[in-house]
């Protein structure tokens, strides 16, 4: 009897390879799947930590220097005071905007800080109208669900000639 | 059972439990709810509930939706405060995202409706009523009741005792009170030793001693409690009742009386003493004694106007009042108005509660001559200042779970009283 058996596989020995391979299998695909969502993560916290500053940057500082203009800026800022966007620096930045214009394009993001990433920069009043849309490298043709899942926004409530405004920075 | 099956199941035990393990092992993360919810979604609504407050100080929201006042709303007061909440409402609401809920916590600025407990008999609640309970924005709703001292209640916001009373077999009932953030006034002279719980409310230090005719003025104008009350006093406002045929009326300071008398045609009131017709906003200085400076005339009936007091001195607050006082208590840090030793009226804060908000603030002032109105505006100073100054805009009820952005402002229409305004936040 016992030699009967010799060569034939244990059936118990076949569900414990089967459970052992589709174990093994779903542990790699969490591995493979964790892995990438996490360093996903860590980009965007990475990304708003830069949208965080550039807005702090825009809405509390002067910039420098400070009266800046598009040929001069060192560093981004929009205020005159806390809180209070100056008109004319606003000016200014709306000619950066201009993604044909490369050179003042690359001022802009050295003055926001940015290397390889890109920025928009979105002003409205709290109804909605539009003060100012600006997107140097042409990002706005970017679709909206790019914008939404590959980029950090941040929002910030400024002042802009007495009304209360909305700034948004994104940065991808 | 021979040694070699015996091994045989224990190895096969120990492979079972292996396995549990492993399989345990690897399932775990899907026990668990893993999402990609980053710290930055609230970051950033904490970020902008900051920068709304920001905005709301500085583009002056606060000085217009915080006091509701006929100077710049209009007559129909409470139709003009619902709009003002309902302006930082719909700003709220264009900022915050859609799934936040929100309410607003003011501390240190005084509530549009009071409500007062008052220990005391009918004619003195007229009397409140008709001289010192008149609107003094943003407060313009005064709603008194009379209550004993053995069933307080913390639906009042401040209790007036008039008297000195033993206030200490309700030790346990004002003490809830306290707790709760509720004031406590007392009126009245301290003529003798007072029992424990009055010494510990009102601050009082007594010495003893007989009244006399005395000039005394705000003191200790470096402590923050006390030095409160005397930039209120100046804010605040003297109600003159001109109900007579040729719409006079009398305006009471220090130990003298100013007729006033309206002039409806040109919309301006004529004091005594003063050398034009006072137009609103206009000030006239009376040498040694006052500036009076015209806030409002009933715009309806002629009935009365409203004018605001100060020092006519460099300081505003330096205001020099005289009455006959007793000089039975000794002046110490509490003390807001004195002659220089001895304590006319006391402010006291904190104790009792762990929340800055809800700190019970109590005043006392001696029994003054009633008629006086200087004296009547440091009472009513008093009344509003003991309210706590702390109220929630939208009354809504605020969860456990919520985030908050508190902001400090330097004062209401540059009035120098400083105020924070806490913005709750919570999603659904």
């Amino acid at each position: 009897m016992s030699r009967e058996k010799k060569g034939q596989v244990n059936i118990y020995f076949l569900v414990s390879i089967a459970l052992f391979i589709s174990l093994s299998v779903y542990l790699v695909y969490l591995l493979i799947s964790f892995y990438p969502a996490k360093g996903e993560t860590i980009r965007i916290n990475s990304l708003y930590a830069k949208s965080y500053t550039i807005s702090e940057l825009m809405l509390k500082d002067t910039g420098f220097p400070e009266n800046w203009n598009e040929n001069n800026i060192e560093r981004i800022g929009l205020a005159s005071e806390p809180y209070i966007i100056n008109t004319t620096k606003l000016d200014h930045l709306r000619n950066m905007c201009n993604p044909l214009n490369q050179s003042s394009r690359n001022r802009l993001y050295n003055a926001s800080g940015l290397a390889n990433e890109f920025l928009i920069v979105t002003i409205n009043y709290l109804n909605g109208t539009s003060i100012l849309q600006c997107a140097p490298s042409g990002e706005a043709e970017l679709n909206a669900e790019y914008i939404r899942t590959r980029t950090a926004q941040v929002s910030r409530i400024a002042t802009l000639n007495k009304s209360i405004v909305q700034v948004s920075i994104y940065v991808g | 059972m021979s040694d070699k099956k015996r091994k045989i199941g224990f190895i096969r035990v120990f492979e079972m439990v292996l396995f549990t393990f492993l399989i345990f092992g690897v399932l775990l993360p899907n026990f668990f709810r893993y999402s990609d919810f980053n710290e930055w979604d609230s970051a950033k609504n904490l970020i902008v509930s900051h920068d709304l407050l920001f905005a709301l100080e500085k583009n002056k929201i606060f000085d217009d939706a915080l006091i509701t006042d006929p100077q710049t709303d209009g007559y129909n007061i409470s139709y003009a405060h619902a709009m003002d909440e309902e302006k930082i409402k719909n700003i709220s609401e264009k900022v915050l995202p859609v799934i936040y809920d929100f309410e607003y916590e003011v501390k240190n600025v005084p509530a549009s409706r009071i409500s007062i407990g008052c220990v005391c008999s009918d004619s003195q609640v007229q009397w409140l009523k008709e001289k010192i309970l008149t609107p003094s924005y943003p407060t313009y709703e005064f709603a008194i009741s009379i209550v004993p001292l053995d069933n307080l209640s913390a639906r009042w916001d401040t209790f007036i005792i008039f008297g000195q009373k033993n206030l200490e077999p309700y030790r346990n009932n004002i003490t809830e009170m306290l707790r709760n953030g509720k004031g406590f006034v007392l009126i009245g002279n301290i003529t003798t030793p007072p029992d424990n719980m009055t010494k510990e409310l009102f601050g009082i230090d007594y010495s003893g001693g007989s009244s006399s005719d005395v000039n005394f003025q705000f003191k200790n104008f470096s402590d923050p409690t006390t030095s409160g009350l005397s930039k209120r006093y100046i804010g605040n406002l003297i109600r003159i009742n001109t109900l007579d045929v040729n719409l006079t009326g009398k305006l009471y300071l220090r130990n003298s009386d100013y007729l006033v008398m309206q002039d409806p045609a040109n919309h301006c009131i004529n004091i005594s003493s003063c050398s034009s017709c006072l137009h609103e906003n206009e000030t006239c200085s009376i040498t040694n004694v006052a500036n009076i400076t015209l806030y409002m005339i009933d715009p309806l009936y002629n009935k009365w106007v409203d004018v605001k007091i100060s020092s006519a001195l460099e300081n505003k607050r330096n205001y020099r009042f005289l009455d006959r006082a007793p000089l039975t208590v000794k002046s110490t840090k509490s003390t807001i108005l004195s002659d220089g030793s001895n304590s006319m009226a006391n402010a006291v804060m904190g104790d009792y509660s762990l929340a800055y908000e809800t700190e019970p603030r109590r005043f006392w002032i001696y029994n003054y001559n009633s008629s006086r109105d200087d004296l009547n505006l440091i009472l009513k100073t008093g009344i509003i200042w003991s309210s706590g100054e702390h109220y929630f805009i939208f009354n809504k009820l605020v969860p456990d779970k919520r985030d908050v952005a508190t902001h400090f402002c330097t004062g209401l229409r540059d009035n120098n009283i400083p105020f924070t305004v806490k913005l709750y936040t919570w999603g659904y």
